[in-house]
């Protein structure tokens, strides 16, 4: 396991009420992990714990196998960090912003205009990170998190404000640093972001876990084994569901598919979001 | 020194190329250097020809008075510099690298001690009207405590940038502290002990008096009251980051 998290408690200096009440996880190499919750649930001080942003904790968080209150400066070595809001020399321009995050790493690190290549930046090397728009600095924090080829990747909110195309070019670059092996975190209220890229996700609500599994497994095991038909007899719209269950052998599901206009066609497991309310009861909003 | 403090001066020292305030922070300790050395003596002949003033005899308080201004410009561009970070949260990116939020703080503070120590230092030695005096050691290291403590109050109470201007305009306020070892007599001078540019002021001052015990009892209070004011200053600024 890459991350052993046991009974992990927090509470904010100067505070009474913990706001991590003993939280209990793991996450495997290569895997991508989403933590989904409202916000003040705990993720972001979760995050902020497993990269060493917080000691002052009680229970054990291993990361890469050393604990985490015994990090020194060469854990950051190992892992990138990709905040919700990307933070640059704003009067820069791309390359000397990267050009100084790089040399602030000893171990090997990645030539710079490659990596711009390889998040489609490479024209904007030489414009100002003010002249960048949404959508390209956000593509810019990712490639910065890249700079000294971490093994563990913290995403906060990697969609965050994008417009679909963005959207997905960044889930894209997601998902090829996970199949170069890289271990990614990602924390974020999107459950369309998560359902799309996490192997697993955990609910986190009131500082608390409320559940872990893959979205897939979530949404088929929380779901109808139904499929639910569209069609038109006419100017007429007309819906009916059907058991999953010999699916093949139902008469009346083929009946219509042989001759009516079928519309839609949709399998009825749960979206996360329905999961979501039905086991925290809360909304993510 | 590392590849990481290098690179981070080389950084701003593109960053200062490109904000004339910060640029202007930069050379005004040169230029005051300039100042003493080639203006002052100008400037005395010229008033005791036109008005019989003798500005040499006023040339302690002189040396006093812009010594203290050397440390204010880099510890003003520092904490400038800081806000600029804080605004762009840059210093929690800092935070999650090897340099690490320490390393980012002690980058940014011994930056304008080391200028401070340097300037002060070549002012004393080239200006020409500085006494020289076993004294002018501890005023050195006054003065370098005194860079890091404004870096720090801007960051401490400041929310953005545009306040810490503001509130660089009211270190304008340390000027009071030279005047007062200077010019105000014994028990009312005392109500300046609370100005942090006192200290450095009187003791270079108690330097040229021939006074070493009271000059070194002058440093080591002056020296406990920077070393409080930047405990002090840094933990309310390490609250405000966090």
């Amino acid at each position: 396991m890459v991350i052993q998290v046991e009974q992990l408690r927090y509470a904010y200096p100067g505070t009474t009420k913990p706001t991590l009440h003993g939280m209990s996880f793991e996450i495997g190499r290569g895997e991508i992990f989403g933590f989904l919750g409202p916000s003040g649930a705990g993720k972001s001080t979760t995050q902020k714990i497993l990269i060493g942003a917080l000691k002052g904790y009680e229970g054990s968080v291993t990361v890469l196998g050393k604990e985490i209150k015994s990090i020194r400066s060469d854990y950051y070595e190992q892992i990138g960090v990709a905040f919700e809001f990307p933070n640059f020399y704003s009067k820069l321009t791309v390359l000397e912003n990267l050009r100084l995050f790089r040399s602030l790493y000893q171990g090997e690190t990645e030539e710079p205009s490659i990596l711009l290549k390889q998040v489609g930046l490479e024209d904007a090397a030489y414009l100002k990170v003010s002249e960048l728009s949404k959508g390209m600095k956000m593509r810019l924090n990712f490639c910065r998190s890249l700079l000294h080829r971490p093994s563990i990747l913290f995403l906060d909110e990697p969609t965050s404000g994008l417009d679909p195309v963005n959207a997905a070019i960044m889930k894209e670059l997601i998902l090829e640093r996970k199949a170069a092996g890289t271990t990614i975190i990602i924390t974020t209220h999107n459950m369309q972001a998560a359902e799309e890229l996490c192997d697993r996700v955990a609910f986190i609500v009131d500082g608390q876990i409320k559940l872990i599994d893959s979205p897939r497994e979530l949404k088929l095991r929380q779901g109808e084994k139904k499929v639910r038909v569209e069609y038109k007899i006419g100017s007429e719209l007309l819906m009916e569901e059907f058991s999953l269950h010999q699916l093949a052998d139902n008469n009346r599901f083929l009946h219509i598919m042989r001759h009516y206009e079928v519309q839609t066609l949709h399998s009825l497991e749960a979206t996360l979001d329905a999961i979501f309310i039905e086991v925290t009861g809360r909304s993510l909003l | 020194m590392s590849r990481k403090y290098q690179s981070l001066i080389f950084n701003d020292v593109r960053q200062i190329a490109k904000d004339p305030m910060l640029l202007a922070s930069l050379l005004g300790p040169l230029a005051i250097i300039a100042f003493a050395r080639f203006g002052f003596p100008f400037l005395s002949i010229w008033l005791e020809q036109q008005f019989s003033f003798y500005l040499y005899t006023y040339s302690d308080f002189t040396v006093a008075f812009l010594l203290l201004i050397i440390p204010l410009l880099p510890g003003a561009m520092s904490g400038l510099l800081m806000l600029d970070e804080r605004d762009e949260n840059l210093i929690s990116y800092y935070a999650a690298t090897p340099l690490t939020r320490h390393g980012y703080i002690f980058y940014r503070l011994a930056l304008p001690c080391f200028l401070s120590a340097m300037l002060a230092s070549a002012f004393l030695l080239l200006s020409g009207i500085a006494a020289m005096q076993f004294e002018n050691l501890y005023t050195i290291i006054l003065l370098t405590l005194e860079a890091p403590c404004l870096a720090l109050f801007l960051v401490a109470f400041a929310a953005n940038k545009v306040e810490g201007l503001a509130l660089s305009k009211i270190s304008g306020l340390l000027f009071a502290g030279p005047i007062a070892a200077a010019f105000i007599p014994d028990p009312l001078q005392y109500l300046a002990l609370w100005v942090p540019t006192y200290w450095p002021a009187k003791t270079y001052l108690l330097g040229t008096l021939n006074e070493p015990y009271f000059a070194l009892a002058s440093f080591a209070l002056g020296l406990l009251f920077h070393l409080f004011l930047l405990q002090r200053l840094s933990s309310m600024y390490l609250k405000r980051t966090d």
